[in-house]
């Protein structure tokens, strides 16, 4: 058992382990709404751009949050200009705008000198260098899109089954949206410290892909790939911590070896009803 | 239940809207002089029309024609540059969803893999008025059961939505369309993308709703499908080309207006059938057609 309650002695692992279980669960319920609505490239794209908002502050000396924050609304707002071009569809434009932005970020924090945040932490995260204010705006961000979740979850889930005949039986399907547009940049710039801008897209899609394959009902694939975000989390940092590898990488391995898993063990009880099915229309008279 | 193509059917039973007492003897849907589109886009002009409780119409046109920008300013979802909406007495603002408007959409535009059921998805038709806590109350899931009992899907309401056939995809959006005690139904393309018996166990059951005091409006590509079965048609194209029973308005100047195309339109034992005569087809398109029709008459249509 040593080497679970070990690394606990140490107060920035307890940080990590918190900060951890927060944007893994935060991550994983919002996972839910970006595969649903099929709008996986967005959350790996605004990952992508948070990457140049963040160099942009580090250059001009303002606070990284808020340069990363600058750089999803950029790209959300230059995401819809380009893709409302005729000709062009929307991944084309998340990919043009985004990829700017990221190649513009590793441009500036290798030109900038003494910045004190290197371009892996940035790319791969640093779940272990997670202080008081990083701690602060993921409880923030969690607290937030659990309050938007619990006071809105009849109007997101219709406006996200199905936009128009929600908008058309009274539901304000544009402001959810935009709502769900805003949460999805809010979490990708709460978890970047953890997961590292490459790796925060695998952390919105993998939980609701895990758990789709295990339940048929929204609110049960809600609470299941939260808690696979969580749990990958956990799992993710303690091997992190004796591998002496970096966090975002393991919990990110961590969550695609449960996937799978589920994957192959869903396959296989799905093989073995179907032929258990054949065998009884055979012996049926 | 048979129902006279030529007739609209009586309604049963009254349906009494919200609000005043004259509410509920106000036309269901009373549209004046409308005008609209996408932004300054004018899809739609000068369209008046009155559905009366019972009545169905059928909406036809070309691709282009404006049927379904229509049912998007009924519902709030176009723009309305002229003219006013009333639903039951109650005008409507341009951009507002109609309180008592149910839609029912297109069976492809739906992602049948959301991970719903059947008894959530017809709920989800009461999100708007629905309280702020995120379950539904007691009485707003017997009223979902009520509506899937009404319309043959009781047993089902738990399984998901992915393993209904074509035809209870249909009661089910039916059934979400009603949960707001609709006064108006509004069907978007449902014959697209089902099969011949479907269509006819969709149009049995929206003759039953419309007898129980419905007013209902389809819009549909089948002109032979819905000059055989309903009693109204409106054709459209940009504006409204002609409004009245097929036997009146199914000619071939107004197909000519409304389709831009010299189309044929066949009197053959009481029925009636379009049919393009290309110089290759001849009269064996005509006899096919005049059979498809008549394979595709629903029962209750006699």
């Amino acid at each position: 058992m040593d080497w679970l309650i070990e690394p606990l002695g140490f107060g920035f692992f307890q940080r990590a382990l918190l900060a951890g279980v927060l944007v893994g669960g935060l991550c994983g319920s919002l996972s839910v709404f970006v595969v649903q609505r099929r709008m996986s490239s967005i959350g790996h794209g605004l990952a992508h751009s948070v990457l140049g908002g963040v160099g942009i502050a580090l250059a001009l000396g303002v606070h990284e949050y808020l340069g990363a924050a600058a750089a999803t609304a950029v790209a959300a707002v230059l995401i819809d200009r380009v893709g409302r071009r005729r000709g062009l569809h929307v991944d084309a434009a998340i990919w043009i705008v985004t990829t700017a932005l990221f190649a513009l970020g590793v441009v500036v924090v290798s030109r900038v000198e003494g910045v004190g945040v290197s371009t892996e932490s940035l790319l791969f995260g640093d779940v272990l260098g997670v202080g008081t204010g990083d701690l602060a705006l993921i409880g923030a961000v969690s607290a937030g899109f659990a309050i938007l979740l619990l006071a809105r979850w009849k109007a997101l889930v219709f406006t996200t089954f199905d936009h128009d005949v929600a908008a058309a039986m009274g539901v304000a399907a544009g402001r959810h949206e935009a709502l769900l547009n805003l949460a999805t940049a809010a979490v990708v710039v709460a978890s970047v410290r953890v997961l590292g801008v490459l790796l925060i897209a695998s952390a919105v899609v993998l939980p609701a892909a895990l758990a789709r394959l295990l339940t048929a009902s929204f609110g049960r694939l809600l609470a299941l790939a939260t808690v696979v975000g969580s749990a990958a989390a956990v799992v993710g940092l303690y091997a992190s911590f004796h591998l002496n590898a970096p966090s975002g990488s393991t919990i990110v391995l961590t969550g695609t070896t449960a996937f799978a898993v589920v994957l192959v063990v869903v396959a296989v009880r799905t093989g073995l009803a179907r032929r258990r099915g054949i065998a009884e229309a055979h012996r049926a008279p | 239940m048979a129902v006279d193509p030529a007739e609209p059917a009586e309604p049963r039973r009254r349906r009494v809207a919200s609000g005043s007492p004259e509410a509920s003897h106000a036309l269901p849907l009373l549209v004046r002089d409308l005008s609209g589109g996408y932004g300054a886009l004018r899809a739609l002009e000068h369209v008046d029309l009155e559905v009366a409780r019972g009545e169905i119409v059928g909406v036809v046109g070309p691709s282009g024609a404006g049927k379904t920008t229509l049912l998007r300013l009924l519902t709030g979802q176009a723009d309305r540059h002229a003219g006013r909406v009333e639903v039951a007495g109650q005008r409507i603002r341009n951009r507002r969803a109609p309180r008592r408007v149910g839609l029912v959409p297109q069976l492809g535009s739906v992602d049948w893999d959301f991970p719903l059921t059947v008894e959530q998805a017809v709920l989800l038709g009461l999100s708007a008025d629905s309280g702020r806590r995120p379950w539904f109350s007691r009485s707003e899931r017997a009223r979902a059961r009520e509506l899937l009992d009404r319309l043959g899907l009781d047993g089902l309401a738990q399984r998901p939505i992915r393993a209904l056939s074509g035809g209870q995809r249909q009661r089910m959006f039916l059934a979400r369309a009603m949960i707001r005690d609709a006064d108006v139904l509004l069907l978007d393309e449902p014959t697209s993308g089902v099969d011949v018996a479907t269509r006819a166990e969709v149009l049995g059951l929206v003759g039953e709703l419309a007898a129980d005091g419905l007013a209902v409006l389809i819009t549909t590509h089948d002109l032979n499908w819905v000059a055989a079965h309903l009693p109204r048609l409106l054709f459209l194209n940009q504006s409204v080309v002609a409004d009245g029973p097929p036997r009146e308005v199914l000619t071939p100047e107004v197909l000519r207006k409304t389709y831009e195309a010299d189309l044929t339109v066949i009197h053959e034992q009481g029925r009636i059938a379009v049919v393009d005569e290309q110089p290759l087809l001849g009269s064996a398109a005509t006899a096919s057609a005049a059979a498809a029709d008549r394979a595709e008459r629903p029962p209750w249509t006699g």
